[in-house]
């Protein structure tokens, strides 16, 4: 696991030298007044201190929603990395899955002076001027999946693959339904950004197999409980349904569970993404296919590694021509492969 | 005094899912004069009135103001044309101050905003005129239920209305307070304003109205000028019946100081002062009666007796044992309890006898065996049904749906499958027809013959004085008077519900 | 009247809960620059209590008459949706796009207005129904990019993003707030509009006999509601600078929770605005300064949810001892 982080590392580190343009927005409006703000270059604000060297340093981690497996992953990876040194204090904030939240959290923690945060944004455009302004007082921002608006540059983002983890998925998925079949799809909420793309991917990809068909799909909010309820409909329309694919794994866990009930256990090709502890158990029991495993753990304590490097560094944002991406490694997990994730591996 | 006709209603019919309430009223008021409404429950006064304050629609009739004809779809119209309501159930707000009532609705204003200073004068003013005990920005909150009504009578008389209805005004007002609102009354009508005034407390009828209408089962009963106003004739006209010179007078013979006593209540007072020290006792086989002003704290005590209310500090024994009282122990002791709001509080209205009954007594429903089977159940409602001949006499009839009088029979008959000790009835005949009033006293008599003590409350003076072995008095929270082995008249009890005994004597 | 009135008993004790939590975070999260008790962290506690606190103000009108607004959060998400809009595919000035919003708002307040005061639904499923509606349509009339995938869309002109900013840390949105505040608790105690919501929330039966028209109060409580989301909308964008489909998820308790808080009885006909207000900076103190704890945030609801409990039984008591002890000295008095 340790050589993953390390050349996932190297990867961050190519970015930075990389110039990408800015991608800029379509909207119709000009402003001449705003675009001024962002890397005007020069003097930084960071306040000087070394982490390693025992200075004192606090870094906060504020969730969209603190409580799902995937926070909880994130954050005891965040917390483990820091653990060994005694000067590092982690605050964790649940930001309510609400972006009006979120913001008040993040001024709150630009107030107390944090020296770096790990954000995972409930809403990219509506986070971005909070992220900008921490970097702007000095306060590297690291992103975790969920990325802030593209044009706002930001320490670094550490992200699960979106879109192509949605194409592997349907690959995987359409060969074990023999290429044939009517499939649907459990969806989370609408307008996130990784998801929305997890889901175009897998879309894209299903639409080059003609014998496969998305029949329908439907919100389950995330939701285990709320996912048992679409599968039983879905099971109730569709008499012949061979695959659901759900967004995320708690959905498909639902899903999988609906199926057992219904008696249709192992007949339905369920798949979800995550790769939680849960899901894993599932597909070894044979209630799910399979899933987009991402080590959560990892992805925290690659997000405080970064933290801790942008503190110590002479860099900051201003430095950068685009938002540094450390892509965390995505593997594909049926019951064939599931045994070769170890237990302790696994969120 | 009398001047011309102000408003004249003719030929009302109206009727409440096709039960007639009223039928071919005719009633007149003219112009200064106290007009006092009068009629036993039921006889359809509310109703007159909400037709005349366009809170009902009439459904057949013609409403003739100052000679016109007129309709009156709202209390909106009727205020327009000058006629204020008094109602017996309050109306006041309680957030806001006294003049905020007085004016609610019609506030002075200075552009958008309320001009506080000219109201509170305005009220200050008529307070004064008046002279009653108030302070225009007190907050309602704060005050007492004899005050709020008085707020009630000084928004009526704040709209300068030719006619103010004033429904059971005294209801809630101390002695004083009610002196005052009669020389208010008086003064109003030297003024030219007429007024009508629905009373049940016939001194404050004789006293004060210069005309009274009387209306018995929906219909019209007689129209008497002031000279024929005299207490034997109302209520031979109100009830129908010519009754003897002595049903008013009563003299109180059953009650044995040497029979065992069954309950014994000792020095019980109210957490919120509503009653204190209550002492008194209840012997085997006597029915006692508990008179007194609305208000006064007999519901009150008597739902502590039962358990429903806790009371601050007292003592309760029932055939010399403590009780400690919660209804769930009294049902167990022995206890029945008949409570004043029939509706809400004495029977569920959506199931039918048979479950009403067996509601109470789940725990003896059962013949045989372990589970309560429906033949159980259908079998106690047979029997009680029998017991007190409730009418009709199908148990699985929906309670909510039968006669008042078969309602209270419903609530009795599930007492009696128990094995009484105790029976306490609030208000029991309240709404119901003189008929069933009789089959009531007689099932409350025959228990009392088999030992039951029975505490009556009652408002009903010619009721107290018809079913009491002994009669005892309370008056604002305090046992003011017991009758016992001497003469009783209505009068004596009312006297001493008002506190105005030696005035009386 | 010797004994304080019981409205003003109530307000101190607000204020003394208020000042209670103040000195409680002090001592437990200190003073000073990053800690709690510092300027920059109280005005931050105070712009977070603006959007509740104006909304609560329409929030307060309606709960004064006995109701309820469960749509509130809705609300703001199709206020802002429509804004942005108009931001995303037109070039009308942002004073229309404004104005758009604020009638969408109105629009909205209109529609509750109806369908509780016109068709008598019980507040709480009519308002709880809308809440669905206005979300549903927010979805309907979502940005979205080329793919269909709903997006989030920027607001970031600087013509409108200064609403999100204030003069130094002054923000516009407690001006805002203070003036809007202000315009309520004039409206509440001077005004005949005033007077009929407390008559309305105290008894209908009452009120509607004093010759107050009780639909045409409640409604119009409804559509002040409306306005004042449509408010708090334009501020929260133009913080946020962007407008997305999940606005106000979940916001309606918080002025609800304000406005109990701050001692507006949910069963109507007491309590005001400026309550509202302690009652908003109460929550907003309370988020803020359990956050400054560095405790697991498992515990930080915990204690939030505890307050917040604590405060509504606290109140409950209170007002049921205090209502009885006026009516017993009232009665007294009566003797006299």
């Amino acid at each position: 696991m340790k050589k993953r982080v390390i050349a996932l590392m190297l990867t961050a580190v190519m970015a930075l030298s990389l110039a990408a343009c800015g991608g800029g927005a379509t909207t119709t409006r000009e402003d001449t007044a705003a675009s001024s703000g962002t890397a005007a270059g020069g003097s930084s604000n960071k306040v000087k201190v070394d982490p390693y060297a025992g200075d004192e340093v606090k870094i906060a981690y504020i969730a969209h929603d603190i409580g799902t497996p995937n926070n909880q992953g994130w954050k005891e990876g965040i917390e483990r990395e820091c653990a060994s040194w005694s000067n590092i204090k982690v605050d964790s904030y649940g930001a309510e899955e609400s972006a009006e939240t979120q913001v008040q959290i993040m001024t709150d923690c630009i107030n107390q002076g944090y020296n770096a945060i790990i954000l995972q944004c409930s809403d990219g455009t509506a986070l971005a001027p909070s992220v900008k302004q921490a970097e702007e007082a000095g306060i590297p921002v690291i992103t975790v999946n969920l990325d802030c608006s593209s044009d706002t540059i930001h320490s670094a983002l550490v992200m699960a693959v979106d879109y192509d983890a949605g194409r592997m998925a349907a690959d995987k998925m359409a060969e074990q339904m023999g290429g044939s079949g009517k499939i649907a799809i459990i969806q989370g909420v609408p307008g996130l950004e990784r998801t929305d793309n997890l889901e175009k991917g897998f879309r894209d990809t299903i639409a080059n197999y003609s014998g496969i068909e998305i029949v329908d799909a439907q919100s389950a909010s995330f939701q285990k409980d709320t996912a048992m309820t679409v599968m039983n409909s879905f099971l109730q329309s569709y008499p012949d349904l061979k695959g659901v694919f759900a967004i995320n794994d708690a959905m498909a866990e639902g899903a999988a569970l609906a199926a057992q009930s219904a008696n249709k256990k192992g007949q339905i090709v369920i798949w979800g993404a995550d790769g939680e502890k849960d899901a894993l158990a599932m597909i070894e029991s044979g209630d799910m296919a399979g899933t987009i495993y991402t080590n959560s753990w990892d992805e925290g304590s690659t997000a405080a590694k970064i933290a801790l490097l942008m503190i110590g560094s002479e860099y900051d944002y201003t430095c950068l021509t685009a938002t540094p991406k450390v892509i965390m490694e995505p593997i594909v997990v049926t019951k064939e492969n599931v045994g070769t994730i170890a237990e302790e591996d696994r969120w | 005094m009398a001047g011309n006709t102000l408003i004249e209603a003719k030929g009302i019919y109206k009727s409440f899912s096709g039960v007639p309430v009223l039928q071919d009223v005719h009633f007149e008021v003219k112009a200064g004069e106290v007009h006092a409404l009068m009629g036993e429950n039921g006889a359809g006064k509310s109703t007159l009135i909400k037709i005349i304050t366009g809170v009902y629609t009439k459904d057949d009739g013609q409403i003739y103001w100052e000679g016109k004809p007129v309709e009156i779809n709202s209390y909106q119209d009727c205020q327009k044309l000058g006629v204020a309501c008094i109602y017996q159930e309050l109306s006041v707000i309680p957030p806001l101050t006294v003049a905020q009532n007085v004016y609610l609705g019609r506030e002075p204003r200075k552009g958008p905003f309320i001009d506080y200073a000219k109201m509170n004068q305005m009220t200050q003013e008529l307070i004064d005129k008046y002279q009653f005990p108030l302070k225009p920005t007190t907050v309602v909150d704060n005050l007492g239920i004899g005050q709020r009504q008085l707020i009630e009578i000084l928004k009526g008389l704040s709209q300068d209305s030719k006619l103010l209805i004033m429904d059971e005004p005294t209801a809630s007002l101390s002695g004083k307070e009610a002196e005052m609102l009669f020389k208010i009354i008086q003064k109003l009508r030297s003024e030219g304003v007429s007024i009508i005034y629905i009373s049940h407390r016939l001194e404050e009828v004789y006293m004060l109205s210069d005309r009274l209408t009387i209306l018995r089962d929906g219909k019209n009963a007689a129209v008497l000028e002031k000279e024929d106003i005299i207490p034997a004739k109302v209520i031979e006209t109100m009830i129908g019946k010519v009754v003897d010179e002595s049903a008013g007078s009563r003299k109180m013979l059953h009650s044995d100081d040497n029979a065992e006593v069954r309950l014994d209540v000792k020095n019980l007072t109210d957490k919120t002062d509503r009653y204190r020290n209550i002492s008194f006792q209840v012997h085997r086989g006597e029915i006692l009666g508990l008179g007194g002003l609305i208000g006064a704290g007999r519901t009150e005590v008597v739902r502590a007796i039962y358990g429903v209310d806790k009371a601050a500090s007292g003592e309760v024994w029932l055939d010399g044992k403590k009780l400690n009282p919660s209804p769930k122990a009294s049902i167990l002791e022995g206890i029945g309890f008949v409570p004043e709001d029939r509706r809400n509080q004495g029977f569920i209205p959506l199931l039918s006898t048979t479950k009403n009954v067996a509601l109470t007594n789940y725990d003896i429903v059962k013949i045989n065996g372990t589970s309560i089977s429906d033949a159980d159940e259908l079998a106690m409602s047979k029997r009680a049904i029998e017991a007190i001949d409730i009418r009709p006499s199908d148990p699985n009839k929906q309670v909510g749906v039968m006669s008042g009088g078969n309602q209270q029979k419903v609530v009795l008959g599930k007492w009696l499958m128990r094995d009484l000790k105790l029976l306490i009835v609030d208000e029991p005949t309240a709404g119901i027809d003189v008929g069933a009033k009789d089959e009531i006293y007689s099932i409350l008599e025959d228990l009392a013959k088999q030992g039951v003590a029975v505490i009556v409350v009652t408002s009903d003076l010619q009721e107290l004085l018809r079913v009491s072995h002994r009669i005892i008095v309370m008056r604002k929270g305090d046992i003011v008077k017991e009758f016992k082995n001497v003469e009783v008249t209505q009068s004596k009890v009312l006297s001493a519900g008002q506190g105005v005994e030696e005035e009386a004597e | 009247m010797k004994r304080m009135n019981q409205t003003t008993m109530r307000r101190l004790i607000s204020i003394g809960m208020l000042l209670i939590l103040v000195v409680l975070f002090t001592i437990l999260a200190g003073a000073g620059k990053g800690k709690f008790f510092n300027f920059d962290n109280l005005i931050e506690v105070v712009r977070d209590a603006s959007i509740p606190a104006i909304i609560g103000v329409g929030v307060t009108f309606i709960i004064i008459t006995a109701g309820i607004d469960l749509s509130t959060g809705s609300m703001m998400a199709l206020v802002g949706m429509t804004m942005a809009n108009i931001y995303a595919y037109t070039l009308l000035p942002f004073s229309v796009m404004m104005l758009a919003g604020i009638l969408v708002g109105l629009l909205c307040g209109l529609c509750n207005g109806i369908i509780v005061a016109k068709f008598n639904v019980p507040e709480f499923i009519g308002t709880l129904a809308t809440m669905s509606i206005f979300r549903a349509l927010t979805y309907i009339i979502a940005i979205r990019d080329a793919n269909g995938v709903i997006k989030s869309q920027p607001m970031n002109h600087s013509q409108y993003t200064w609403l999100g900013t204030g003069i130094g840390k002054f923000y516009y949105v407690i001006i805002a707030m203070i003036i809007i505040v202000a315009a309520g608790q004039i409206t509440l105690k001077y005004t005949r509009f005033g007077t009929n919501l407390y008559s309305v929330g105290a008894s209908k039966k009452a009120a509607t006999l004093s010759g107050i028209d009780v639909a045409k109060t409640r409604l119009i409580a409804y559509v002040i509601t409306g306005f004042t989301v449509a408010i708090g909308a334009i501020f929260t964008t133009a913080r946020l600078q962007s407008a997305t489909t999940a606005i106000g998820m979940d916001f309606e308790f918080n002025p609800i929770a304000a406005a109990v808080v701050g001692g507006v009885a949910l069963s109507g006909g007491s309590g005001d605005v400026i309550g509202t207000l302690i009652g908003a900076l109460f929550m907003a103190t309370l988020e803020n300064g359990v956050r400054k704890l560095s405790i697991n945030t498992a515990y930080q609801y915990v204690i939030k949810g505890a307050i917040i409990i604590a405060v509504v039984i606290f109140d409950a008591t209170y007002k049921a001892r205090m209502d009885r002890k006026a009516r017993e000295e009232g009665a007294k008095e009566g003797l006299e």
